[in-house]
């Protein structure tokens, strides 16, 4: 169980700008309700923080441009659909 | 058949050739059409075909009938703890009947936990506990598909936490465990050892290269943090003198065929710098096997 906890927890600090933001503040906090081990505690906290700013950065504009993407195509198909389906 | 100064006979080898290909994106579609005499092999993102709506049949059946295809993924999340998402295995089962495949690969990475898409390729930590996930999942996929991808090097900005091996130990160990194949990713080695202050010929040195299958060539840049500057592998650039230098100390490496691909994701160049990249591996190529070629019996 642990493990997948610390693995999510890297998950949400390279996506989550307003947790990432709290675990750079205070990490302790920010990890302290966590059902993690001391060892997986230490190993976040000792991780190299420019790294993970610049890693946490790269995933999120990855993610918005996906997400934008999507979007476009979404707008794509809706309009597509209401000109196929003329208005009653 | 001829002999040399001291009456050895000599044969010219009748050896498996290196390939060498590029991504299939829209955007270059032109380019590769044009220029089928440089291209043997298309590598197709399963991602970008995944609903095989009949135009994207049609495509990868034209596609099949110029190139080899070989498939790449990037959604399984093979060294991720949550189970491989059922409809992912399926969806793979569904394309991979359709078509006959020259290779499939994907990465030595996860990209999704507790409900998180990452939305790119994450690594995980190179211990004990992801090997034996790793291997777990890998079991999964040969018995839900009958087959085992290669695995793919990936870059990363960001060390994993609790790992304790290095990078390419953590791979060999998969690797040997399961026999598979691996695509050796040129610019994720450079990109990796700049990150982390190693020397990019000497980590090469390192990977096995018996178990090279293909190859991947591409270029990144380089990104200013608060602190320091990072290499980020965005396939937007051209591919760095050093990248070729990599391939061509791996070429010397290989004892087997491999299939060399472009990746270009963006920032698309003028078609005769995409031309030149391509002359370019096939020179190192031919350069290789001219000194290969004649052997004594």
């Amino acid at each position: 169980m642990s493990y997948s906890v610390f693995e999510n927890t890297i998950a949400r600090l390279l996506t989550d700008k307003t947790y990432l933001d709290l675990f750079q503040i205070d990490a302790q906090a920010a990890l302290a309700d966590l059902d993690l081990t001391q060892d997986e505690k230490l190993g976040l906290i000792n991780m190299n923080p420019d790294q993970l700013s610049v890693a946490a950065l790269s995933f999120r504009k990855k993610r918005s441009h996906r997400k934008t993407h999507v979007n476009v195509i979404k707008i794509f198909f809706t309009n597509w659909m209401r000109k196929r389906r003329p208005l009653a | 058949m001829e002999a040399d100064a001291e009456g050895a006979v000599v044969v010219a080898a009748a050896k498996p050739k290196h390939t060498v290909g590029i991504g299939w994106r829209p955007q270059i579609a032109a380019f590769i059409l044009e220029n089928s005499d440089l291209i043997d092999d298309i590598e197709i993102l399963v991602e970008n075909f995944y609903n095989l709506s009949a135009k994207d049949i049609r495509t990868l059946r034209f596609l099949n009938t110029l190139y080899n295809l070989h498939f790449h993924s990037v959604g399984l999340g093979i060294c991720g703890s949550e189970p491989l998402p059922k409809n992912e295995l399926k969806k793979y089962k569904k394309f991979f009947n359709m078509f006959s495949i020259e290779s499939w690969s994907d990465h030595f990475s996860f990209v999704r936990s507790g409900g998180i898409e990452l939305g790119h390729l994450a690594a995980p930590p190179w211990n004990d506990e992801t090997i034996s996930i790793t291997l777990k999942n890998l079991r999964h996929i040969k018995n839900e598909l009958g087959h085992l991808p290669a695995l793919e090097n990936i870059s990363t900005l960001l060390h994993p936490p609790l790992s304790t091996y290095s990078e390419i130990d953590w791979m060999k160990h998969i690797l040997s465990t399961t026999q598979q194949e691996m695509l050796l990713d040129i610019n994720n080695i450079y990109c990796n050892a700049m990150n982390f202050k190693m020397d990019p010929m000497h980590e090469l040195a390192r990977y096995p290269f018996n178990r090279v299958k293909q190859i991947h060539m591409s270029g990144g840049k380089w990104i200013q943090s608060a602190h320091t500057r990072h290499m980020l592998d965005d396939h937007k650039q051209d591919i760095p003198e050093i990248g070729f230098q990599m391939l061509k100390y791996a070429l010397s490496k290989l004892s087997q065929p491999v299939s060399i691909i472009i990746e270009r994701d963006g920032n698309y160049p003028a078609s005769s710098v995409l031309k030149q990249q391509l002359l370019r591996i096939h020179q190192l190529i031919n350069e290789k096997d001219t000194s290969n070629e004649l052997f004594r019996i």
